[in-house]
Formats: structure tokens, C-alpha cells, sequence
């Protein structure tokens, strides 16, 4: 056997095990034994093997996931003839308990529907993560300049990365059809490593218009999803940070949006 | 064996090892639901018990698989996913050497075809000798053998060997 093939048959050894002892890997053995420069070269593969198998368990598990796999099962509406007899004596009362839970319940919700009401007339419209975006522009030309009706700031982890580009200026955009802009948006480019620009655009929306906030807390967290939006399919992350809730779009792919947020992690780090 | 317990001991592997196949975190938490759901179908036609792990990264293999051929009906998947399997010349600019971490590591799995990547990951997760997996993917040895070596060389390549 020739180095070159003995050291394809040794690249497939995993590091560690007793896979150099299979029966197909007998010549590359032989080989292996009588071959100095293959000795060193296969060293340099277990090595780099090793390297990655570390690298390549480095993947943070989203702490909800379990959660997700193990949510419950739907109940099944429980078996009249299960129940015992003490269930059954105490059932009446239980059901009187009940009314006068329902009772109480229905009214502190009536109370609760007129304050909501009263305030309703007084508060501003809350925007939901779907109307955000929904409504929020891929082209910003447009939109005009940001009228300054809150303060911007943007990421903390979106400055100081070489390869991310934000643009000069926020353009304002109203999305309740009141006076005033409700969100602040700004385009700005990734460039990776290698491959073409990711282009997108990062929108800062103040966190008391968003009704139910986001749950992500950083962007790095923020789960990548798509969108359909005027008649393209831009991906999309949603996040809340200090006193704003931010989306940043991108016109590419999940995996595009997930390199910027694992390099502004890195970066950040 | 319950789902529960399989879920306990395996849902972060499971994870893991969908997100380097798919490159992301959403696609992955989808993948490792479905898997868990296929799994639990399907627990009684599990043979060796010793093996749940690659059972397991084989049930999300074959999610995958699908994900992408549906993606592929449905015009989703960028062209460079059904590009020439290691085609040098493919991405056409040039090629920086990177430093081995996680981020850089998932690049290059990104770019390498699917079955590459499933029989790097395999082997990379240490769950299966190359014989096992050429069994399991139903593929003979040597087309695992080749896969493995194109694979890593492309890794190696990519690889600043200072960084390991």
C-alpha cells in the first residue's frame, strides 16, 4: 500500500478508538507501522480530529428546547367510573365553590374591562412583534427623516465589528397612522468572510409600544424567522433590549442572519 | 425505554447535531421536535438499544433530508446547495484560512453538500465507525471512505493549522 492510499484509509480512523484495528484497516496498519512520514502525518490528523470533535459539540442548546420536547400531552377527560365515592360526596360543594369562584372571577374582569376601556382612550396603540413585521419597510426611500420622538441607541452588541456596516442615518416610519413615528429604521450590510454582502435593515421600535414584548433579551438569542413581505421572503429576528424592542431583517437566509448574530457574539464577547 | 428518558439523556446531542447539518437554530429546533416525535412512533423498531444516539442523529439525517428536498420543490434552496459536490472553484472568491472555532467550522460545513456533511458529523460525533456509517446510510465502505477524506481535506484546508 502507497502512503497516499494507506493515509486515506488512517483519515477515516476515529481518535481514540479501536478503529485502527478493524479488519480493512490491516495494510494501512502494516503501512503505517514501516512509514515514518505517514506516522507524522497521521499524528496531524488525530490531532486536528481532536480539535474538532471539541469545536464541534460547541453549540448552545436553547434552554427552552427540553421544555418543548417534553411539553404535556393533552388531557384526557378523566373516567366516571374512576372516580371514587368521597370525590362524589363532595362534588356539591365544589361546585358551589366554583360558582362563587366564577362569580368573583367574572367580576373583577368586568372591573378590569372597564379600566381598560377608560385607559384605552388615553394610551397609544401597542404594536405586536407580527405588526412590526408586517408593517415595517424593506425599502426605506420612501420614509423620511426620523423626527426624533425617542431616543435610539443601537445593540450593545452592534458596534465595534469591522464587518458590520450601519447606515448614517435613522429614517422614521409611522405604523398607527397617528402623529409621529412609532419606529426608527436604519439599513446596514455584513460582510462575511468570503461570499457576497448580507443586506438588511435594523428597526428600534420603544419597548412601551410593543404588547407582548419579545422574549429574546439580546440579539444573539433571537430566533430567525421568515416573513413574507412584499412578495419576497426576508428573515427576520425580534429582541428586546434596555428601554427597545429591535427587529433586524435580512434579505438572505436563516443561516445568513445567524453568521451576523453569531459574529456580533463573538465580537461582543 | 420511555420518550421522556430519551428525551433527558439525548435532547442536547440531538440538538447539536442537527444544528451542524442545517446550519441553523431554527431549523434545528424543528428538527430535533420532529425527531423526538419520529422516535417516539417508531421506538419499538429500535434494535440495539446500545445505539439510541445514532438512531436518533439518523432519524434527524433523514428530517433533513426531506426538509431540503421540499425546499428544493418549493424553490427555496439557494443554488449553491445542489452546486457540484466539492467543486473547487465553488463560491469563486477567494478562500480565507480561518481560525478552528465554532462559528468558523459551521461555515464550512455550511458550504460542504449533505452527504458530506452527515458523514463528517457522524464520524465527528464519534457515534459511528466508517463501517457503521456506510451500513447505516446504506452506502458502501469506500463511498464513506472517500466522503470522509474529500470532507476532512476541504476542513483542512479551510483550517488555519495554528488554530489547533
Amino acid at each position: 500500500m502507497d502512503c497516499q492510499t494507506a493515509l486515506e484509509h488512517l483519515d477515516c480512523v476515529r481518535p481514540d478508538s479501536d478503529d485502527l484495528d478493524l479488519p480493512e484497516m490491516a495494510d494501512a496498519r502494516a503501512h503505517l507501522e514501516s512509514c515514518e512520514s505517514c506516522q507524522e502525518a497521521f499524528a496531524g490528523m488525530q490531532s486536528f480530529d481532536r480539535a474538532v470533535i471539541d469545536v464541534v459539540q460547541d453549540v448552545v442548546v436553547p434552554e427552552r428546547l427540553r421544555g418543548l420536547l417534553l411539553d404535556p400531552p393533552v388531557k384526557v377527560a378523566g373516567n366516571d367510573s374512576e372516580d371514587s365515592m368521597a370525590d362524589r360526596g363532595n362534588s356539591g360543594a365544589a361546585d358551589s365553590r366554583r360558582r362563587k369562584m366564577q362569580l368573583a372571577v367574572s367580576a373583577v374582569c368586568a372591573l378590569m374591562l372597564g379600566v381598560t376601556a377608560w385607559l384605552w382612550q388615553s394610551q397609544p396603540v401597542m404594536l405586536s412583534e407580527a405588526e412590526l413585521l408586517q408593517n415595517l419597510p424593506l425599502d426605506l426611500s420612501a420614509t423620511g427623516p426620523f423626527d426624533a420622538g425617542f431616543e435610539i441607541a443601537l445593540p450593545a452588541t452592534w458596534s465595534g465589528n469591522s464587518r458590520l456596516r450601519i447606515g448614517r442615518e435613522f429614517r422614521g416610519v409611522d405604523l398607527d397612522d397617528d402623529a409621529g413615528h412609532d419606529a426608527a429604521v436604519t439599513i446596514f450590510s455584513y460582510a462575511p468572510s468570503r461570499n457576497a454582502p448580507i443586506n438588511g435593515i435594523l428597526a428600534a421600535i420603544p419597548k412601551s409600544r410593543v404588547q407582548p414584548l419579545p422574549s429574546a433579551v439580546s440579539f444573539g438569542q433571537a430566533d430567525s424567522r421568515y416573513i413574507q413581505k412584499d412578495g419576497r421572503r426576508p428573515v427576520a429576528a425580534v429582541w428586546q433590549e434596555r428601554d427597545t424592542v429591535y427587529v433586524c431583517m435580512v434579505l438572505g437566509s436563516a443561516a445568513d442572519l445567524e453568521q451576523i448574530q453569531r459574529s456580533l457574539r463573538t465580537s461582543a464577547a | 425505554m420511555e420518550i421522556s428518558q430519551l428525551v433527558d439523556q439525548y435532547f442536547e446531542s440531538v440538538y447539536r447535531f442537527a444544528y451542524r447539518l442545517s446550519g441553523t437554530s431554527h431549523d434545528a429546533e424543528d428538527i430535533s421536535q420532529q425527531a423526538f416525535l419520529d422516535a417516539q412512533r417508531k421506538l419499538d423498531t429500535l434494535r440495539d438499544p446500545d445505539k439510541v444516539r445514532a438512531w436518533l442523529f439518523m432519524i434527524v439525517r433523514n428530517l433533513y433530508r426531506r426538509r431540503i428536498r421540499d425546499r428544493v420543490t418549493h424553490g427555496e434552496v439557494a443554488l449553491e446547495v445542489l452546486a457540484d459536490p466539492l467543486d473547487e472553484n465553488r463560491g469563486g472568491g477567494e478562500r480565507v484560512e480561518q481560525t478552528l472555532d465554532s462559528e468558523s467550522l459551521q461555515e464550512v460545513l455550511n458550504e460542504l453538500p449533505e452527504e458530506f456533511r452527515s458523514v463528517l458529523l457522524l464520524f465527528y460525533f464519534r457515534e459511528l465507525s466508517y463501517r457503521e456509517i456506510a451500513e447505516q446510510l446504506d452506502v458502501p465502505i469506500g463511498t464513506v471512505m472517500s466522503r470522509l477524506s474529500r470532507g476532512k481535506k476541504q476542513l483542512r484546508e479551510r483550517i488555519s493549522p495554528e488554530s489547533y
